[in-house]
């Protein structure tokens, strides 16, 4: 089995790049839109429908991890035409880590088992994109972290997020 | 349905039809096999629904969940049959459609359920998929829309009341997503590996004709500047995955052979 091919980019403009797109008020842990880090001035802001799956899914194991909304106004969602699955870019605040360290693996869990029922019955091509961004250090420092690739080489998100913290 | 025995019966039924059918999934089986076995999978289907309807009113979930695999299964190999029946038809555009639902029907009821008849009739689609049928091009349409809402509560997906996770089973009904108010259409693409293999080419087109991308065939010269321009017709409608069950009519005896 290949390593799992992990894009790491430390980033200084997180809290500029939300506040352009109209997003002011980011919870310590929330799903942000699958396009935040890439949408063009004149495009729009989109959750892919799999971050209300990971919102539904969370919601079930008592985990609170909220959608954005830009201008007040709610962010639209993409239907994804492709058979990979598109999780939603998820957002871990410096303090939420701190205060949550045994809630994290709780989510890990919620998104592995996703990934895992939606492959279950897959036979042909299975392809997972994932997103993170970590903070740092409380409003100055982010790191971005993506992965591409089959289901069954997705990382752990908490293994990967203690990762990124090193 | 309401005791253990009629259950049972019920179940053997179902397994039966499903057995038998599979028996005559082949390319070489009799196509008059093949319809008395579509045939008899739609009349279990129809026993099935009226047992799942008894199980809903007596608030029965699990056998409701059960009943909805079931029909899936069911409704998989009777479209894995019409591949065959379809192509002997010499129509290859309703033998890709019928393979498509069946990919789609087995891999719904496999995401509730362990079968392992079905994972190997599920392996066999993609193995016919590949070389039954040449490679096809794929077409995605991509969609923005305003608001998702949830098929059993008909809420607001996760917000408020609707405590629902798509994909899984309530009372014999999967959680689907319900996309409303379109926002504006994305993109249109073509892909590798699209959600819908229903949307595909259906006809390339050169300057000066026309192919069928199933059967090579050549079609009449096309009269659309703008799709000739795209390199062809394609179907972008999604196929919905709710299951369809066919009846064919009552196959003539075999053909005699020939007296050499």
């Amino acid at each position: 089995m290949s390593e799992p091919q992990i894009h790491s980019v430390t980033r200084d403009d997180i809290l500029s790049l939300f506040a352009e797109r109209g997003v002011d008020s980011i919870p310590d842990l929330c799903v942000v839109p699958t396009n935040i880090l890439t949408v063009g001035a004149d495009d729009v802001l989109v959750y892919t429908t799999s971050a209300l799956d990971l919102k539904a899914r969370a919601k079930e194991k008592s985990l609170d991890c909220p959608l954005l909304t830009a201008n007040g106004d709610t962010i639209p969602f993409i239907e994804e035409r492709d058979s990979a699955l598109t999780l939603g870019t998820i957002y871990f605040s410096a303090m939420w880590l701190i205060d949550n360290p045994l809630v994290l693996p709780v989510l890990a869990n919620v998104i592995s088992d996703y990934i895992s029922d939606r492959f279950r019955s897959e036979v042909g091509a299975k392809r997972v994109k994932l997103s993170l961004i970590v903070e740092k250090t409380p409003k100055s420092s982010w790191v971005s972290l993506s992965y591409d690739g089959p289901p069954e080489n997705c990382p752990k998100i908490d293994k990967l997020v203690k990762d990124s913290l090193k | 349905m309401t005791d253990d025995a009629s259950e049972s019966d019920l179940l053997k039924t179902i397994t039966e039809a499903i057995s038998d059918a599979i028996n005559v999934s082949y390319g070489s089986s009799g196509v008059e096999l093949q319809i008395i076995a579509i045939n008899r999978l739609t009349d279990v289907y129809e026993t099935l629904a009226k047992a799942k309807a008894q199980f809903i009113s007596q608030q029965d979930e699990k056998r409701a969940n059960a009943a909805y695999i079931w029909a899936r299964f069911l409704c998989g190999t009777q479209n894995f049959l019409r591949i065959w029946v379809e192509l002997k038809n010499d129509d290859a555009g309703s033998a890709w459609l019928a393979l498509v639902a069946a990919q789609s029907e087995i891999a719904l009821g496999l995401r509730h359920a362990e079968c392992e008849e079905m994972y190997t009739l599920a392996r066999r689609l993609l193995f016919i998929e590949q070389t039954v049928f040449p490679p096809q091009q794929f077409v995605s349409v991509s969609h923005v829309y305003k608001k998702v809402l949830c098929s059993i509560c008909d809420g607001p997906y996760g917000e408020g009341e609707c405590n629902h996770v798509e994909g899984k089973l309530y009372m014999g009904q999967v959680c689907e997503l319900g996309l409303r108010e379109l926002v504006k259409i994305n993109h249109v693409a073509r892909v590798a590996h699209p959600a819908d293999k229903a949307c595909r080419l259906e006809t390339r087109w050169d300057e000066v004709r026309a192919v069928d991308t199933l059967t090579n065939r050549i079609e009449p010269k096309p009269s659309n500047a703008e799709e000739v321009a795209n390199g062809g017709r394609a179907r972008l409608l999604r196929l919905s995955t709710k299951g369809e069950m066919y009846k064919y009519n009552a196959p003539e005896s075999p053909i005699e052979p020939p007296m050499k």
